[in-house]
């Protein structure tokens, strides 16, 4: 499997539908996509959005089902099936790309023309994908089925053929194979021409071929031969043309005939489509036209229970044993884990949060004036009264930890592998819930300790995975995601834009922001580690936010795992991810927000052209 | 047009030839390399050079622009994102080639990639006529260390006029010729996210100085790479490139879109054009700084100009209409 990616070994748009359902784990999130509504999976890179659509489609469903009776029909909880036939309409960067290069490959087509050479690409492809779901569908059907390819036929290609549905496809990729030739021609009169000799549904709105399609299969087969309804499940819409990105979300509100439903089930990045926000006066609401779906997690606890199980799947492959993950990596001190903390005695005398809380009271006199503050003995933190453990105990531990390791001279300077970003709770929470991310993190550290030792596993202070490896490889991971964000491109300052400003940039700003607060002169209980889009950043930094938030860089947090900000950027908080935790040396919490603006003017004036950052 | 043939040839065949000569007049040292084809060239050779708008005095451009003027080349002032005027400089050169029977000569040594895959855009879509002969001439530079500083991707796009447009029922494999700069490779797999990556290293010799920075400023992706899809290619031997690329794209294109993208020398890249030409699935991609980048020298290694002659045809000839490389 190739792992060059930073995300490892996970892709779900490499898979077939049946190899989806194979390694699928069922999430709430599901359980609301398969409800007989549109809806709009929100999430950055690699959080499951394909995974997710590939399951609603027939292939998952039936292979799902095989599964399930294999396991004597008790072993996998089954997921909630669609009421719906599925048809996944495929898209990725590469085809992005290329459907805006028609503009430059053949340059003296107007901008209409550019368009419909598009919509004839993209509509070849969502018809072939349509195609292969009817003839599953219809299967078997005989003369009702010759019946509707002979109708297939005289709706979609200028060519007489055989009616069946393997040649109808192949028509129709044989007209997408000679309109790229002649793209490449650079003949725009030859690619008008092709064009225009195309049946007219072909280069017409996004839905219609599609739902021409459905329309003559249930004419053809019959209310009962026929699915009641169908979901076009358009992945990547994010990075489509933008008069596709426009007719499918303007389709949100009324899409199909009283007697053929139509559902649609797209993609999306974790802000809401621009189109959405600024429909004037409709207010697409989220109640009344789509359901917005939110696949990421800005909580670590929230995603744990996913985690947990997608981890032991993984080790159960991977390994052929029951290890369970915690055996396999065990606990982290840094962890935030509550209860489990009070089980170890972590705030009792000799515990691990009272001795790092001593050892840093000795030397960091701003530490030990807080702990005054709070009426705690600084050579004795260690208190009964559970709302002090609560309230200050707790609350500071992650402080405490980072800051003991990491501040003062010979600690900034040590060798050794400080080993605070170990245990499974830090590998669920770099992994922020995405399932790419927390993929790469586990097939690294099984792959590079060969599996650990499987003598080991019997206390969590002895995991099967050793701390020191487990901390090497996941800084290393953490780094790998620093270049990830440096080497990404962004392409070119838009003109006019001499800020030079790049995502990196932003996020180092951030992070050294995160960071003062952590591991400066003054103590903080609180410290700022997440930040509020404020009307006065500029475009060029809003523009930054948006794409750190489409690849994962940026969390959005919202008031709860199912909040989904509705009105814009501005106003929404973000986070940096935690995967650049250890290498950033900052907290696995989200804690306090500050205002961006004020952020990006934190530190050195060498952070360029600051005055293109704000608002006039 | 299509490529009956792709063979090895030399400066003096090109020279013997040729009866339009094209070169970049740049700041690099080695742009002025071609001109010794003019001096063993035929009498009357058309000679178009195209010129770069930026950088007109940095390092060795002054010194350029006279010795191509002296030479009787006519400028072409274009900016290195401009296919146009490279496109309209082979239109004419076409033109010539099929009225005479003569060929061209194209040297890439110092051209952008913009500017050659321009021209051979312009050569496969030529139509009617006899075909012609274009010999592309590429002269690597010295070795230089790599620069200092990881200079960011700013622009990453398929080359102009080859992108396949393939449907994305496939998932993507991405073959990279690599360079020594490092980052770029690793930013075109993050964006790009292939399902297989495949790495060629341009190889000259076990202790050739730049293989050896390439393996280095690449160590990351060769680590997350299956050893089994690393490869290394002959420099100087652009028929073995093509073939290597034959080889290992024709596996690739059955279960994935193959895009091609050029990170090193100039002769690999043009090497995946001409092979788009033949194979009009695989996409070609650039990655480079854009206006990013600093000016950097190159001076020419001549003991390692490499010549190849590509024969055009509008129609395979002969009895089996086999083409060779």
């Amino acid at each position: 499997m190739n792992q060059a990616s930073i995300y490892g070994a996970f892709n779900a748009r490499w898979l077939s539908p049946e190899d989806v359902a194979e390694t699928f784990v069922p999430t709430p999130q599901f359980q609301q996509l398969v409800q007989t509504r549109n809806s709009i999976l929100m999430g950055p890179r690699g959080c499951g959005k394909t995974t997710l659509l590939k399951m609603l489609t027939r292939r998952a469903q039936q292979r799902w089902s095989e599964l399930s009776a294999q396991v004597g029909g008790s072993g996998r909880p089954g997921p909630a099936r669609p009421d719906f036939e599925a048809v996944y309409i495929p898209s990725d960067i590469r085809w992005s790309y290329e459907l805006a290069a028609v503009a430059t490959d053949v340059p003296s087509l107007s901008t209409v023309e550019i368009a419909r050479v598009q919509r004839a690409l993209v509509n070849a492809t969502a018809l072939a994908e349509l195609l292969r779901t009817v003839e599953d569908f219809s299967d078997g059907q005989g003369s009702d089925a010759t019946d509707l390819c002979k109708r297939l036929v005289d709706a979609f290609t200028p060519q007489r053929m055989v009616p069946t549905f393997g040649r109808i496809r192949t028509a129709l990729m044989e007209n997408a194979s000679t309109l790229r030739s002649l793209i490449s021609s650079g003949r725009a009169g030859a690619v008008n021409n092709f064009v225009d000799a195309l049946p007219p549904v072909l280069t017409g709105h996004a839905l219609d071929p599609l739902i021409l399609c459905c329309t003559l299969f249930r004419e053809a087969m019959g209310p009962g031969g026929s699915p009641k309804r169908w979901a076009f499940c358009f992945d990547e819409l994010e990075i489509a043309p933008s008069w596709m990105q426009r007719e499918v979300y303007e389709s949100l509100r009324s899409v199909g005939a009283p007697e053929l439903t139509i559902l649609l089930k797209l993609t999306w990045s974790p802000i809401l489509p621009e189109g959405v926000r600024r429909f004037e006066g409709q207010s697409q609401t989220q109640r009344d036209d789509f359901e917005a779906i939110r696949l990421w997690q800005s909580h670590a606890k929230d995603s744990a229970g996913f985690c947990k199980e997608f981890a032991a799947r993984l080790i159960r492959h991977k390994t052929g044993t029951e290890a369970t993950p915690q055996q396999m990596f065990g606990r982290s001190a840094f962890a935030d884990s509550g209860a489990s903390d009070e089980a170890r005695g972590a705030y009792d005398r000799g515990g691990t949060a009272w001795t790092a809380m001593v050892a840093l009271a000795d030397r960091d006199e701003s530490f030990r004036s807080y702990l005054h503050s709070q009426r705690i003995d600084p050579s004795d933190p260690s208190c009964s009264a559970p709302a002090v453990r609560d309230a200050v105990l707790r609350k500071v531990k992650q402080v405490v930890l980072i800051r003991e390791t990491y501040r003062g001279a010979s600690r900034g300077r040590s060798r050794k592998q400080p080993q605070l970003y170990v245990g499974e709770d830090v590998i669920y929470a770099m992994s922020d819930g995405n399932p790419r991310i927390l993929a790469g993190l586990l097939n690294d550290l099984l792959d590079r300790t060969g599996g650990g030792d499987p003598q080991r596993g019997s206390n969590e202070l002895e995991p099967v995975i050793d701390y020191g490896a487990q901390a090497g490889i996941l800084a290393a991971a953490s780094r790998r995601m620093a270049k990830f964000i440096e080497l990404y491109p962004v392409g070119e300052a838009p003109k006019g834009d001499n800020s030079g400003v790049r995502l990196g940039n932003l996020v180092d700003r951030m992070a050294n922001f995160f960071q003062d607060q952590l591991l400066g002169p003054k103590f903080y209980d609180d410290p700022v580690a997440s930040a509020t889009v404020d009307a006065a950043v500029g475009q060029g930094v809003r523009d930054l936010v948006e794409l750190g938030l489409l690849l994962g860089v940026f969390i959005s947090v919202g008031k709860s795992q199912f909040d989904v900000a509705s009105g814009g950027l501005v106003g929404a908080r973000i986070r940096l991810s935690h995967v650049l935790s250890p290498s950033r040396r900052l907290m696995i919490r989200n804690g306090r927000a500050a205002a961006l603006s004020s952020i990006v003017r934190f530190g050195d004036l060498s952070f360029p052209s600051q005055q293109t950052l704000f608002e006039e | 047009m299509r490529i009956e043939s792709l063979t090895a040839s030399t400066l003096a065949d090109a020279a013997a030839a040729s009866g339009t000569i094209i070169a970049a007049l740049g700041y690099e040292a080695r742009a002025a390399s071609a001109l010794g084809l003019v001096e063993k060239g035929q009498a009357g050779t058309r000679r178009l050079a195209l010129a770069f708008n930026s950088h007109r005095a940095t390092l060795s451009r002054p010194q350029n622009d006279e010795v191509f003027r002296q030479r009787g080349f006519r400028a072409l002032h274009c900016d290195g994102e401009d296919g146009q005027t490279a496109a309209e400089a082979a239109r004419e050169a076409i033109r010539h080639a099929t009225a005479t029977g003569s060929a061209m000569a194209v040297d890439i040594s110092s051209m952008t990639r913009v500017w050659y895959g321009a021209m051979v855009r312009e050569m496969a879509r030529a139509r009617g006529g006899r075909g012609f002969d274009t010999y592309f001439i590429y002269t690597p530079a010295k070795f230089g260390p790599p620069p200092d500083q990881q200079v960011p991707n700013n622009v990453v796009s398929p080359l102009p006029g080859f992108s396949s447009y393939s449907s994305p029922d496939l998932p993507i494999a991405l073959v990279l010729g690599l360079g020594y700069e490092p980052g770029r490779a690793l930013g075109l797999v993050e964006l790009l996210d292939p399902k297989r990556t495949v790495l060629l290293a341009p190889k000259r010799s076990d202790r050739d100085p730049f293989y050896v920075e390439v393996v280095a400023s690449n160590r990351e992706v060769y680590d997350r790479t299956d050893p089994s899809w690393c490869f290394e290619y002959p420099m100087g031997n652009a028929p073995a490139i093509f073939r290597l690329m034959q080889s290992v794209c024709g596996g690739l294109g059955l279960t994935t879109r193959v895009v091609i993208a050029s990170l090193g020398p100039k002769i690999f890249c043009l090497t995946s054009l001409l092979f788009a030409c033949v194979e009009p699935d695989v996409s070609i991609w650039r990655v480079s700084s854009g206006r990013g980048g600093t000016p950097r020298d190159a001076e020419p290694d001549t003991a390692k100009t490499e010549v190849i002659r590509v024969r055009w045809r509008d129609e395979l000839s002969g009895p089996t209409a086999k083409p060779q490389y």
